[in-house]
């Protein structure tokens, strides 16, 4: 075994409180250690030129960077192997920075801690044996789930990019609730329109199938090569497919939940989307408006504590219609805040007061069906007085419940769910449509409250994730992956309950475990629970463990 | 898609831009990011934590850029900006600006050494000007890349003739500049770090500097050796830290305690070996100690840098003297290497008959007696002999012993005088008289003692090899002056027999010979330097020669071979060119004069003559340096001389590349509002009224006070926070909403009431807009946690006796409030960045009424071009999810667009 040594001196960060020199004189001496070396900056571009040259120069085989954390700069010095034909699982990194010299100021303590880093290093790195990263196969082949726009999005953009989808919706139609919005805001064209173009656009694919009324009812496999199956109108139906985006929108807040709303009981009080579905409406010339803000949004107490997102704009929409309408109208729309938010928002709120929508900031405390109106009564929360008034319509802009099917997709998927029941994502800043299973993404509403707009943004961006995964057709992946010795294997299954990536299965003739490698995450849970130590983890053999700890503690 | 042909460009590298970035190139495709400040990263990273969840902004946001300097399709170009752009066929042809960061990236370590001795501090764009950062920086801990750049911002305007003339390379543009703005320590580490002895050559060194100094080109040379003086009188040296050092266990030996064997010995102890220093005499300081007298150096400051040696693990063993008992080679033998460095002690004779009278004494041996403090009185006619410096203070000194009349005879005239000019002065003014071309012939005594010397008149013939004219009696034009005593003061001489037995080589006149370029002799690991080689010479020439003999000393304990001399340039006089544009610039003002002890009183005793400047003189003083006058890096080199790894390149230019892309994609990203002219709010004219990115990098662990709220030393107890500022606002051209400062009020003041649990924070706002995931509940919590949320939007902020008065009424209670506060944070909204609407116009993208840029509603990131794609902040105020959303959004229009110009 040859193995070299590079001890890098950090600028002043490591040489100021570890002596250097003296490791690199005391590992030299070694047996098997053909080259020991410092350097002031092993990182640098003359330091990596010193690897290489001495893997060259002594034939190294195995290589020691004892400097800073792994992390850092861990991938471009297995690089640096790799260039040179040495395989990169070779190469172990010793931190004597985070671990060592900016920990302590005394010299000969820091460099003795040093010392037996290293040398654990060194034994461990003894036992290590080249190991390939694994490629496998995938299918360039993705399941949509969900035909709104946040689905028709991300189902145009993948079959763009020249994948085979399966668009799946509940529903006959695609096209979601924004297809029932007369006059979508800011785009002043109705709901329909965009839906229908986006359709229109994704029919004429070839490579796109859609399945309406249709189910996704069971989900096995692994990523890359996931099994789905579908409950159609044509019946029960099985595909491959190499990952999935989840984009079954939301359910609309019913105010039933709310009895004092009265929704139900008058005709005269309807949700926004009600307004939508109906035609003309039965109104006087000069009708008295009501419009309720935050139905279902911000009200802890129906386990509804999120803001909605859209309802202020949808509130401001049906406003200026009345008053577009029925030019004699009085129009009263009752919040808590404005949250007129989106780009060009503040200006449309502000159209809306010119044009006449009144806006007062109060809680609505009683709603009274009475013959000749509804009566509301409230707190003008602004001038602190209360009011009573009579309305011909009361409008609630209802917000966004979590979809009805979240808790069954989430169960199929192995994904989670949030407080709220909508799904949860990997990150809510940075990665707001990945979730912890490899392949499985989530666009759009069924995350949470977004707008038309935001709901494109994710169905785009999580297809987008969703190609940069497979659209190679094969994946690599870490060769920390686990293996069964089926001698040592009792079939007691233990592993199996540990898995949380289900790759281990079991053989019921043989009555022992094997792992399927492609599913293995090589999280070492499986090996730690074996009672047997029938199950070893790739680069994280036992026997290296125990040589690390013992050359550690100066045992060996 | 012809994957490997494919490029995309991507402008901005904030969140926006890391994100669309990161997406193509998973796709395969090859991606040029161009960022125009040094790092990447963008505003998010500036954030101390992000809402909802409270995660650190940075933890969360820089494996991100990690990812990106790592991503082999990633070409990062930061500190770049895109000049044109050109359509051509379905794709563009960009000129792209790679602006010279004066650091080789490939070389850089990031070691921060060179920002350590950078000696211009310039306000901290990163902590938005919270706090300083150097000319030579790394634009954060966190920087992606993670490299140095030099901010210059325009040529120097100097040669800096100085730093040429000076023998040991003082970095005396940087120290001066350090002066000019106040940082007195840091001058004088400066000063340190290329010499032992700032305390004596601020003192006594003949400033060659001063001579060649190019601002005497135009009026008067800067005072530079006066302002060396004044940063030391302003540094106690015993609080100069120790540097920990790693010990190297090599011994070295230094002969002679002088300025050579001192500085030598300081430079070696600092590399980590084992010093000792004989010295025959009783204490250490050679020369500097013995004789130069008290009233232009005094001994206690000469003793406080030589203790600081000994702290630095020096040994120093005085009263040895070598080739006596203790010979040279039982101390070569028990040493890796041996430096000598014993000077010139020995007063040249005079060769005139009678001079072995009672009453004349050598200048040096005369001044090693009175430093010792051996109270001799010349008497009251005191002739002294010569026309050097030793002759000038032997003259001073006696006068200062009382005698009544001190004469000095010098042989040539005042022109060949080799005494510093302003010691010559000095003498005069303290009633010194010269008599000029005379020379002694003979003394005659009485009883023994010295009565009466016997002179003769010279005149100058031809000129001698020294350059100056030869001196030639006058045949009969003897005089005679009566004297009680006679000092000469003709030169010195090297002893150094005691090295015959180590076999070195010796010169003429006994010095020592050695390599100049590494003060090598013959003999291996014997080193020599200052007067024994050289003869008498400066101050400066001495320290200079025992660096250089430590550097090669260095080099030899370590088996390397010596790398000879630092390269040191020759002094440069202005141009012509220079010469005009300094004429426009530079304002023209004489040079501050030194005060000085009066002479009646200072000539009564041996007080220290030069007084030193008060502060704002120096600094006035200082300013007037020319190379300090530009913006930016002053060019000193300081940063040079540190980097070890050789990064740093003056020579760079910027460069413009042309490149071919099939598609684009713009986030420059947004800058925030400047409430200056919102004056009800007293920003820039009230102290502790800040903007809410200023208070983030207050509260960042990397920002200018390490994550403490500190505002003038103390700890705010009262916040006030105030929305909306330049959102939804006609007044300052904005009616939008900027949504993104309900929620990071909301997070200011949970990170106000974790820090400070008794704070009391208020809020006033118009409507709370929280509206995405878990904001409403964040916005909850806030509440609970007692900040105090106030509807409407404070009338006038004004300086109460004890703080800020914010005036407001609340519109839900309708009550007129006087709240009195510590902290008014002004949340102030978005804009577009600078500079968008010039890439637009280059890019022929339209934009809005506010500026940002325009985009369809139905295809976020369309822009009027096809082919160029927006995100983030640029088409709209955003947060980060939304951000994020929005990258990913205009990557794939980006990725779908490049793959069909692919296909047709």
């Amino acid at each position: 075994m040859k193995t070299g040594i590079f001890i890098c001196h950090c600028g002043h960060n490591i040489k100021h409180t570890v002596d250097v020199k003296r490791l690199s004189e005391f590992f030299g001496k070694l047996p098997n250690v053909v080259v020991s070396q410092d350097y002031p900056f092993v990182c640098s571009e003359p330091g990596q030129d010193l690897i290489s040259e001495s893997i060259e120069k002594y034939g190294l085989d195995r290589v020691i960077v004892a400097s800073c954390t792994p992390s850092l700069h861990g991938e471009m010095f297995k690089d640096v192997l790799r260039k040179k034909d040495l395989n990169p699982f070779l190469l172990r990194r010793v931190s004597i920075r985070e671990h060592c010299s900016w920990v302590g100021d005394d010299i000969e303590e820091n460099t003795e801690k040093a010392k037996r880093l290293i040398l654990s290093g060194l034994y461990g790195v003894a036992h290590q044996v080249p190991l390939e990263e694994k490629m496998v196969e995938v299918n360039k082949t993705a399941l949509v789930i969900g035909g709104g726009v946040s689905g028709l999005s991300a189902a145009l953009f993948l079959s763009k990019m020249g994948m085979q989808v399966y668009l799946v919706e509940k529903e006959p139609q695609l096209g979601g609730v924004v297809r029932e919005i007369r006059n979508v805001w800011p785009a002043r064209t109705s709901g329909a329109k965009i839906t229908g173009d986006m359709e229109k656009e994704l029919r004429s694919r070839q490579n796109v199938e859609i399945l309406t009324s249709s189910e996704l009812t069971g989900f096995e496999g692994f990523f890359g090569n996931y099994e789905a199956t579908l409950d159609t109108p044509a019946g029960e139906r099985k595909i491959v497919i190499g990952g999935a985006v989840a984009a079954i929108g939301f359910a609309p807040f019913d105010p039933a939940i709310k009895p004092e709303l009265q929704y139900g009981k008058d005709p005269r009080i309807v949700t926004t989307l009600d307004l939508e579905r109906a035609g003309e409406l039965a109104l006087p010339e000069n009708p008295r408006v009501a419009i309720l803000h935050c139905i279902g949004s911000r009200d802890e107490q129906i386990g509804r504590p999120y803001c909605s997102r859209i309802c202020c704009i949808n509130a401001l929409r049906v406003g200026e219609a009345i008053r577009e309408r029925y030019a004699d109208s009085y129009v009263e729309s009752f919040y808590m805040d404005m949250r007129a938010h989106p780009r060009g928002a503040e200006e449309f709120f502000e159209d809306t007061q010119e044009k006449g929508v009144l806006f007062t900031r109060g809680n609505i405390g009683e709603i009274v069906p009475a013959p000749t109106g509804v009566l509301l009564k409230g707190e003008d929360t602004l001038l602190g007085e209360t009011f009573e008034r009579e309305f011909d319509l009361v409008v609630l802009s209802i917000g966004m419940s979590y979809p009805v099917d979240s808790q069954k997709l989430a169960t199929l998927l192995k994904i989670s769910l949030d407080k709220d029941r909508f799904f949860l994502e990997a990150h809510i800043k940075l990665r707001p449509f990945d979730t912890a299973v490899k392949g499985i993404f989530i666009a759009g509403s069924c995350s949470g409250p977004k707008d038309m707009e935001e709901s494109i943004n994710h169905g785009r961006a999580s297809a987008l994730k969703l190609y940069g995964l497979l659209n190679l057709g094969y994946a690599f992946v870490d060769p920390f992956i686990s293996f069964v010795d089926p001698k040592r294997c009792s079939g007691c299954r233990m592993c199996e309950q540990a898995c949380f990536s289900k790759a281990i299965k079991y053989d019921e003739e043989k009555k022992v475990v094997h792992v399927e490698e492609a599913a293995c995450q090589g999280c070492g849970l499986c090996n730690a629970t074996c009672p047997s130590s029938a199950i070893s983890l790739r680069g994280y053999y036992d026997a290296i463990l125990d040589d690390e700890i013992s050359a550690f503690l100066e045992a060996i | 898609m012809d994957e490997k042909e494919t490029k995309v460009l991507v402008v901005g590298g904030g969140i926006g831009g890391i994100t669309a970035a990161l997406e193509i190139a998973s796709c395969g495709i090859n991606v040029t990011m161009v960022e125009e400040s040094p790092s990447i990263g963008g505003r998010m990273i500036q954030l101390d934590k992000t809402f909802p969840t409270l995660d650190c902004s940075t933890c969360v946001l820089s494996p991100k850029m990690v990812e990106v300097a790592l991503n082999q399709k990633i070409d990062l170009l930061s500190w770049a900006k895109v000049m044109a752009v050109k359509k051509e066929g379905r794709g563009f042809n960009a000129t792209i600006l790679k602006r010279s960061r004066y650091v080789d990236l490939k070389k850089c370590t990031a070691c921060g050494v060179c920002s350590g001795g950078c000696p211009v501090v310039m306000k901290n764009e990163f902590n938005v000007g919270t706090g300083p950062r150097k000319a030579v920086y790394i634009p954060f801990p966190q920087a992606i890349p993670n490299k140095a750049l030099i901010d210059k911002r325009e040529e120097r305007l100097c040669n800096m003739a100085c730093m040429d003339a000076c023998p040991v390379n003082t970095n005396v543009p940087g120290y001066l500049k350090h002066i000019s703005e106040g940082r007195f320590a840091d001058a004088y580490r400066l000063i340190r770090a290329t010499n032992p002895f700032p305390s004596v050559c601020g003192r006594v060194c003949y400033a060659p500097c001063e001579r060649v100094c190019n601002r005497g080109e135009i009026d008067e040379p800067l005072a530079i050796r006066d302002l060396k003086r004044f940063a030391v009188d302003n540094f106690d040296i015993a609080t100069l830290d120790v540097p920990q050092v790693q010990r190297m266990g090599r011994k070295v030996a230094v002969v002679g305690a002088g300025p050579a064997g001192l500085a030598c010995a300081n430079d070696l102890a600092l590399e980590g070996h084992d010093v000792t220093v004989y010295e025959a005499l009783p204490e250490p300081g050679g020369m500097l100690r013995y004789a130069i007298p008290e009233y232009r150096l005094p001994k206690e400051e000469l003793k406080g840098e030589i203790d600081y040696i000994r702290r630095l693990g020096v040994e120093i063993l005085c009263g040895v003297d070598v080739g006596g008992e203790k010979t040279a080679a039982v101390i070569r033998d028990a040493c890796d290497a041996l430096f000598v460095a014993t000077g010139a002690p020995k007063g040249l004779p005079l060769g005139v008959e009678g001079e072995t009278l009672e009453g004349i004494v050598d200048g040096i041996r005369f001044l090693r007696g009175v430093n010792r403090g051996e109270h001799a009185s010349p008497g009251d006619r005191v002739a002294v002999i010569g026309g050097g410096n030793t002759a000038v203070d032997c003259a001073r000194t006696a006068k200062r012993l009382g005698s009544a009349s001190v004469t000095v005879v010098y042989r040539r005239t005042r022109e060949e005088m080799p005494a510093a000019g302003e010691e010559i002065e000095a003498l005069l003014h303290e009633g010194i008289g010269i008599e000029f071309l005379a020379a002694p012939v003979r003394f005659r005594g009485d009883g023994g003692k010295v009565a009466e010397m016997e002179c003769v008149r010279m005149e100058l013939g031809e000129p001698d090899e020294s350059g100056r004219r030869r001196p030639v009696p006058k045949a009969g034009s003897e005089f005679t002056i009566p004297v009680d005593s006679v000092i000469t003061a003709l030169g010195q001489a090297v002893e150094t027999s005691f090295l015959e037995s180590l076999g070195v080589a010796l010169g003429r006149g006994g010095t020592v010979t050695i390599d100049t370029a590494t003060g090598a002799t013959n003999i291996e690991g014997v080193f020599a330097g200052g007067d024994v080689v050289t003869g008498p010479a400066y101050v400066i020439d001495a320290i200079a020669a025992g660096r250089k003999a430590a550097r090669s000393i260095g080099f030899y304990l370590r088996g390397e071979a010596p790398a000879g001399d630092e390269e040191r340039g020759t002094p440069q006089r202005l141009s012509e060119e220079q010469r005009g544009v300094l004429t426009g610039r530079i304002e023209h003002r004489p040079r501050m004069a030194m005060p000085e002890e009066p002479v009646d009183e200072r000539v009564t005793d041996f007080r220290e003559v030069g007084l030193g400047y008060q502060s704002a003189d120096a600094m006035a003083e200082a300013r007037r340096c020319i190379a300090g006058q530009v913006e930016g890096c002053i060019g000193c080199g300081e940063c040079l001389r540190r980097c070890e790894a050789k990064a740093i390149d003056y020579s760079m230019r910027d460069e413009l590349v042309e490149m071919y892309f099939d598609g684009i994609v713009v986030a420059p990203g947004f800058d925030l509002y400047d409430p200056t002219e919102k004056t009800e709010f007293g920003y820039g004219r009230l102290k502790g009224v800040i903007t809410g990115m200023e208070f983030e990098r207050l509260t960042s662990v990397t920002g200018p006070t390490g994550g403490d709220i500190v505002m003038n030393g103390k700890t705010p107890k009262r916040f006030y926070f105030i929305q909306c500022v330049g959102s939804r606002d006609r007044q300052s051209g904005a009616r939008f909403c900027s949504r993104v400062c309900c929620m990071y009020t909301a997070k200011h003041a949970c990170i106000v009431k974790d820090r400070i649990r008794d704070a009391r924070i208020y809020i006033s706002y118009i409507d709370v807009r929280t509206y995405g995931k878990g904001y409403e509940e964040f916005y909850k919590s806030t509440q609970e946690n007692g900040a105090m949320y106030i509807r409407g939007i404070p009338g006038e902020v004004t300086q109460g006796e004890n703080g800020l008065l914010v005036r407001v009424e609340d519109m839900l209670s309708g009550e007129l409030h006087e709240i009195e506060v510590d902290v008014v944070v002004l949340a102030t909204g978005v804009r577009p960045r600078a500079g968008t609407g010039e890439m637009c116009e280059m890019m022929s993208l339209e934009r809005d009424e506010y500026g940002f840029i325009s985009t369809s509603v139905v295809e976020p990131s369309r822009t009027s071009v096809d082919g160029i794609f927006v995100c983030g902040m640029a088409s709209g105020p955003r947060d980060v999810p939304d951000t994020v959303a929005s990258g990913g959004e205009a990557a794939s229009r980006c990725m779908e667009y490049v793959k069909e110009s692919a296909s047709s």
